[in-house]
């Protein structure tokens, strides 16, 4: 035996065991249209600049970039899923009384979820949408956590809340309004989803109506409407709790079921997929909208124009099970405004158009850091006396996730 | 005092020794070269640590009872050799860590970030046998590792692990002064966990790490007592073959090269694969016998590993994209030598002198491989081993004392992107530190025999190590471990 040979059997085997491999990452081209709002065709708009933002969710890499070269972009991708939006500014221009060309600008943006990239190459087709941040009532505070009483037991005896706030500097009247919890949940995604209202309507599992004939509920400009559950002092039973006594409604659900406070006027209960009283998603799964319908409109009336039956295809492991339910909807155009709830952790999609809300906020993460906790949005600037809440219909950068409660008080600061 | 008596008492002294060459004995065939006639241990221990500078998935501090049985016999041309034991223990302060067996399942730990206490209980058993047919032995080796651990507070892990091993090997005289062999082995390894969690309204963070801190988006998630938790499984098959030539009697060469390959899967839920981790090995070694009793040796290890990562859709049905992210190659070198004496017609002693080089250089990386974390560790250590025994009529004593001295040569961390929150510093920096520190090791071991008749002694053995760091915080810095056991060899 030579040494030698030794030698060179070992440099093949260490030289085998060392050899690589160039095919580590696949990637894709990513060919990205970006089209106007179709109901500013023929009004010369332009984009000012935009700022595209792809999330590997896979991997929760965030690739941004800013860009004025629209309608087409191209990323190297690695492959993956992908959440993509693309947010920006246009001008266009409309007609005034007298015929006269009035330059506008309006904020616009596009949004597509769970979009596979693989294969190498892949175009896809955006439009943008306008929004416009709310110059109205506006949802500044949710609820939904539940608090822990000081033993660490859950309390969930009704002071759950939603504050309204009037942003704009007029008197509003709050008869008509009304305020939805989503049928669909934001940590599930839906397999074969059909049919996806959601460009044109929010699905809706429970909706309340403030009463009134139009000018019985005036609201001040930087005033709040508190609505809660059960409209009494919480501290009393559970000292983490709040005082909601002074609570202008409540959502009610029957005298068989719920508890009244006949102090505090009780909102119509348009309609409930719930057979038991209303408590908001306490993880944070499901969404809440403020919205006004274009006409009177009664339960009943609602119940039967408004319902909406879908299905979708439940996935679990190797099986399949075709599934479909019953709820309702309200059209995006009564829609004042939208606050997308979820849990960082395991969020999957949008629950409706990005044109209503762009991202979502949270308290805690699903765990126990949410108790006590709300999702409380934020104060832009101060006028006089009056706060300016933040409204770009983008609720991660609008709210506060995992806040200080405070109902009924809006802060001066952040 | 009886040959047998000297048999017993010799093996400790000579484990050291016999130890440097474990390359070679790997080779169930080449066993019956084993420098041992006959002896059977059978012990007690109790051990326990307490370190300020740690891996922070292994936990600060934990004890371990023991027992073991071990049994050697060699007869004519037959060889037989078997052991079983049995460890209850538990490490403290375990964190970034839900499971088991960590070394073996990096980078791919299933991690919580909730420090607790880690119970473990381990059985283990062992058999060989060895044929020995004019010029040739034929050997089989195989043993069987069956394992529990388990967390009594929320987020509760159980793990269960299988692990079983199988080698056989063929030595054969083919020139006169030489051995030569030739052996396969097999280890096929599987831990399945349980994570789940017991409290009403509880929660706990749970992140599928995939290396220097990046953790998996899709699959880390909130464990609660409704959501059912979390299951994982890892396995891992690894095949090996090994070449050696071992010289008999005189002074000659020794020589060793080994390859393997080992599959690491994760899969998670319903049997859907997160990552897949590939390590490749290669280790050379050569030892010359320059006189009786003294040797050196010099080895040289490299292995490569290759991380995988599988992407999903949102349902976790559809396998989207394979990305080979994670990459981490080790080069080990050692020369040693190592010498034996007489002190006198009833001392010995006998020591190894070694140096130790170690290079860890680890990559997570992006598009185009560019690195975008990554970490480089190299360190130098000197060491020093020595035994001294002293036979009496119907006793010995045995001193074992080692020190050791690693000095970092150099070392760079860049971490942060795509890493669960906080993963960096509780993690990521707190490994590194104890992986790249300098570090002064000593340990101390003193064993004595009574010798109760020709057959059987009974022993007491008492170790105690010490370890201090050299870092740059001001905080705790020295490590320090125990053990005693009883023991009965006959």
């Amino acid at each position: 035996m030579k040494i030698r040979n030794i030698i060179i059997a070992a440099a093949l085997l260490i030289s085998a065991a060392s050899c690589d491999d160039n095919d580590a990452i696949n990637k894709s081209f990513v060919d990205v249209k970006v089209s106007m709002p179709s109901h500013l065709e023929g009004k010369s708009a332009e984009l000012e600049n935009a700022v595209f933002t792809l999330e590997n969710v896979n991997t929760g890499e965030k690739l941004v970039r800013e860009t004025s070269y629209i309608p087409q972009v191209y990323f190297d991708l690695e492959d993956g899923l992908y959440n993509i939006s693309v947010e920006g500014t246009i001008t266009y221009s409309n007609l005034s009384l007298d015929n006269k060309s009035i330059q506008k600008e309006t904020g616009v943006r596009a949004k597509q979820e769970n979009i596979k990239v693989i294969g190498g190459d892949l175009d896809l087709n955006l439009e943008f949408v306008t929004f416009n941040p709310s110059q109205g009532f506006l949802i500044s505070e949710i609820f939904f956590a539940d608090t822990r009483t000081p033993e660490g037991k859950q309390y969930a005896a009704g002071d759950q809340y939603i504050e309204i706030y009037n942003n704009s500097d007029k008197v509003l009247y709050a008869d008509g309004l009304c305020i939805a919890e989503t049928e669909l949940m934001s940590v599930e995604a839906l397999n074969e989803y059909t049919p996806d209202i959601r460009n044109e309507a929010v699905p809706v599992s429970s909706v309340y109506m403030i009463p009134g004939s139009g000018n019985e509920y005036p609201v001040q400009p930087g005033e709040t409407l508190l609505i809660s559950d059960i409209a009494i002092n919480h501290k009393e039973a559970n000292k983490n709790s709040f005082d909601l006594s002074k609570s202008n409604f409540e959502w009610f659900d029957g005298e068989d079921i719920d508890t009244d406070v006949p102090e505090v006027k009780n909102m119509i209960k348009m309609v409930s997929t719930s057979k038991s009283v209303w408590h908001l998603h306490s993880r944070g799964f499901k969404s809440y909208i403020l919205f006004k319908f274009d006409k009177e409109v009664l339960p009943e009336e609602y119940v039967k124009n408004y319902a909406y039956h879908y299905e979708y295809l439940f996935v679990f492991n190797d099986m399949e099970f075709p599934m479909d339910f019953d709820a309702w909807k309200v059209p995006n155009e009564f829609i004042i405004d939208a606050v997308q709830c979820s849990t960082p952790s395991e969020y999957q999609w949008m629950v409706m158009s990005s044109s209503l809300d762009a991202s979502y906020t949270h308290s805690g993460d699903g765990d126990a850091s949410r108790y006590g906790r709300s999702v409380k949005r934020k104060v832009l600037h101060v006028e006089g006396d009056r706060s300016i809440l933040q409204d770009t219909n983008d609720s991660a950068s609008d709210f506060i996730p995992t806040a200080e409660p405070s109902p009924g008080i809006i802060e001066t600061l952040n | 005092m009886g040959n047998a008596q000297n048999n017993r008492t010799n093996y400790e002294f000579q484990k050291d020794q016999i130890g440097l060459f474990s390359s070679w004995w790997n080779n169930p065939a080449m066993r019956f070269h084993y420098p041992l006639e006959e002896l059977t241990e059978v012990s007690l221990s109790q051990s326990a640590y307490d370190n300020n500078v740690y891996n922070v998935q292994k936990g600060d501090k934990g004890n371990n009872f023991e027992f073991l049985a071990n049994s050697f016999t060699k007869k004519q041309n037959k060889l037989f050799y078997g052991g079983a034991s049995y460890n209850n223990g538990v490490q403290k302060n375990v964190n970034w860590n839900t499971l088991t067996d960590i070394d073996r399942l990096y980078p791919y730990i299933v991690a919580d970030t909730i420090p607790d206490k880690m119970r473990k209980e381990q059985y283990y058993f062992s058999g060989g046998y060895a044929q020995k047919m004019n010029e040739s032995v034929l050997g089989i080796f195989a043993s069987y590792t069956a394992s529990t651990s388990y967390d009594r507070r929320d987020p509760r892990p159980y793990n269960k692990v299988f692990d079983l091993q199988l080698a056989t090997g063929i030595s054969r005289k083919l020139l006169p002064d030489y051995n030569f062999g030739l052996n396969v082995f097999f280890d096929r390894y599987q831990q399945d966990q349980k994570l789940s969690l017991f409290k009403d309204n509880g929660s706990a963070s749970v992140f599928y790490l995939r290396g220097l801190g990046v953790a998996d988006a899709t699959y880390s998630t909130v464990i609660t007592k409704t959501n059912g938790g979390a299951d994982n499984t890892y396995k891992q098959n690894c095949y090996g073959v090994n070449l050696s030539m071992l010289p008999l009697n005189k002074k000659r060469l020794f020589v060793s090269l080994s390859a393997s390959i080992n599959n690491l899967e994760l899969t998670s839920g319903n049997n859907q694969t997160v990552s897949e981790y590939d390590k490749k090995l290669g280790k050379l070694e050569f030892a010359y016998k320059i006189s009786k009793g003294y040797n050196i040796k010099l080895l040289g290890e490299l292995s490569k590993g290759d991380g995988t990562e599988f992407n999903y859709d949102i349902s976790k049905k559809y396998l989207l994209n394979k990305a080979k992210k994670f990459t981490n190659i080790t080069q080990f070198l050692q020369l040693a030598f190592a010498g034996e004496m007489n002190l006198g017609s009833k001392t010995k002693a006998n020591f190894i002198l070694s140096s130790d080089y170690h290079s860890l250089e680890e990559k997570y990386l992006k598009i185009g491989n560019a690195s975008i974390n990554n970490k480089n560790i190299k360190n130098l250590s000197i060491g020093f081993l020595a035994n001294v025994l002293r036979q009496y009529e119907q006793s010995s004593l045995l001193f074992k004392l080692e020190t050791n001295y690693r000095n970092n040569l150099s070392k760079e961390l860049n971490a942060g992107r795509l890493a669960a929150d906080k993963a960096i510093e509780q993690l990521v920096m707190p490994n590194y530190t104890f992986q790249s520190s300098n570090r002064l090791f000593t340990n101390l071991l003193i064993r004595y025999d009574y010798f109760i008749n020709e057959k059987y002694a009974l022993y007491l053995k008492g170790n105690f190590a010490y370890s201090k760091f050299n870092q740059i915080d001001t905080g705790e810095n020295d490590n320090r471990a125990y053990s005693i056991a009883i023991g009965l060899s006959f």
